[in-house]
């Protein structure tokens, strides 16, 4: 097993790539970070993990704007991401030098999976160790989207998707609580997907959503708190409603 | 004949240019925008070989966006004059760019400002400019009439005085033409002055 994961370039004989899937364990390190898509709004959260006290934390930018209407989230090695984020920044410029348009969220999603690819194939390369959520409103059509990108230079459409750590959890959370939403309905969802695995708190969670009309906006740490105060409120509401339900039921037998 | 020319008041910048498209004796179009809006708080007025205005201006245009997208802040007004300036001078000497320029702009804390960056480039930091054949009539307008701070108002009326001059005077007048300002609130047109409508507009 250990003669085939030393190159990238070497199969296994189980049809393995054991760099990429080693690769895919860094990515399953790295921080929690979450993907919703609204029918008017898409929304990236990501767990920040404690900031050190001396530490400047404007400095540590985990989602970031690749042009004004994309916007992109990793987790993994942040140093691989600047690499790949610097590169994706260029060809959204490069394209609309060249052809005088912005580029789609696939094309750019396509652009970033191609690379990630490359340093599959290449070698003495590594690959990329993170995996990308990306998130836009393609030009002309204003339609919102949601793609992902792993270490492997896959990639595919999402409705809502997780990545990093328990991103399994939050995936079956999302999946048994997606529904289609819009606006604050879909910043919540987000939100709910990241406490399932982050600790309570704004001072953990980064949000950043995205609009056709206002592009993206980091939500401040306040606002962040209001929606989980929320959150919570509908949660103990909820519980309560259970609880209540199965009193009259006892009371009445 | 094309005329690029501008100058700086009080807190503002603004910068005109002819909109004729010619090649030859033939004019391809009257409404032809060679004052580019850079950021939201920049205006690149240029003139010059047709294609390679197009070519160079949106080169420093995307690179001026990219500078921002990777650093979270736009590039001051000097910093995009000194690289423009330097994408000229490293053609230079071997395929150079035939653009005459004039970068207006504000920023927050310095107020307004213009740089005049020519084809060989030459920088100069100046508070009025003018290129091409209409500058032997607008420079002499602006020494004569130019006074530092100057309102929107008087500003205008100084530019229109220099578009009357190369109506007047020029030989091959250009007819219309397109003011631009930036101030702090932005970059933005400003008005057209046209003497030939074109005609496809009334037409739709």
């Amino acid at each position: 097993m250990a003669r085939y994961d030393r190159a990238i370039t070497v199969f296994s004989p189980d049809g393995n790539l054991f760099q990429v899937e080693y690769a895919l364990e860094a990515v399953r390190k790295g921080n929690a970070a979450v993907g919703v898509r609204g029918s008017d709004t898409v929304v990236l959260g990501v767990e920040k993990k404690s900031t050190p006290k001396l530490q400047d934390s404007r400095t540590v930018r985990k989602i970031v704007s690749l042009d004004t209407h994309i916007a992109l989230a990793c987790a993994g090695l942040k140093a691989d991401a600047r690499v790949l984020i610097n590169r994706a920044r260029i060809e959204c410029q490069s394209h609309r030098l060249t052809v005088e348009d912005p580029v789609t969220v696939e094309y750019i999603t396509r652009y970033i999976a191609g690379l990630q690819q490359k340093y599959t194939q290449s070698g003495g390369v590594r690959p990329f160790g993170l995996s990308t959520l990306i998130v836009g409103f393609d030009p002309y059509s204003e339609k919102p989207a949601l793609y992902q990108t792993d270490p492997s230079g896959t990639f595919s459409a999402w409705k809502a998707n997780a990545t990093g750590r328990n991103s399994n959890s939050m995936r079956e959370f999302l999946e048994k609580n997606y529904k289609e939403t819009s606006g604050k309905e879909t910043i919540k969802l987000a939100i709910r997907a990241l406490l399932e695995v982050v600790e309570s708190g704004g001072k953990n969670i980064e949000i950043a959503v995205m609009t056709h009309k206002d592009g993206l906006r980091q939500l401040e740490e306040a606002e962040i708190d209001e929606y989980v105060a929320e959150i919570e409120a509908e949660k103990a509401a909820a519980e309560a409603a259970k609880k209540g339900g199965g009193a009259s039921t006892s009371a009445s037998s | 004949m094309e005329c690029v020319f501008g100058l700086v008041g009080k807190g503002f910048a603004i910068v005109a240019a002819d909109t004729s498209a010619v090649n030859s004796i033939l004019v391809h179009k009257s409404n032809e925008d060679k004052v580019m809006v850079l950021d939201s708080h920049k205006l690149l007025g240029a003139s010059g070989e047709p294609g390679d205005r197009v070519q160079f201006t949106e080169y420093i245009q995307k690179n001026v966006h990219l500078y921002q997208f990777r650093n979270g802040i736009p590039l001051t007004t000097a910093a995009t004059a000194n690289f423009t300036r330097g994408e000229l001078a490293t053609a230079l000497r071997k395929n150079p760019y035939s653009v005459n320029i004039l970068l207006a702009g504000y920023d927050k804390g310095v107020g307004p400002s213009m740089y005049y960056i020519d084809y060989i480039a030459t920088m100069h930091k100046i508070e009025k400019g003018a290129f091409g054949y209409g500058s032997y009539f607008c420079l002499s307008m602006m020494d004569r009439l130019y006074h530092p701070d100057m309102s929107i108002e008087e500003a205008i009326e100084l530019i229109d005085k220099c578009i009357i001059e190369i109506r007047t005077r020029l030989v091959v007048a250009p007819p219309n033409f397109v003011i631009k300002i930036v101030d702090e609130d932005g970059a933005r047109e400003y008005a057209w002055r046209e003497s030939i409508k074109s005609p496809d507009v009334s037409m739709a």
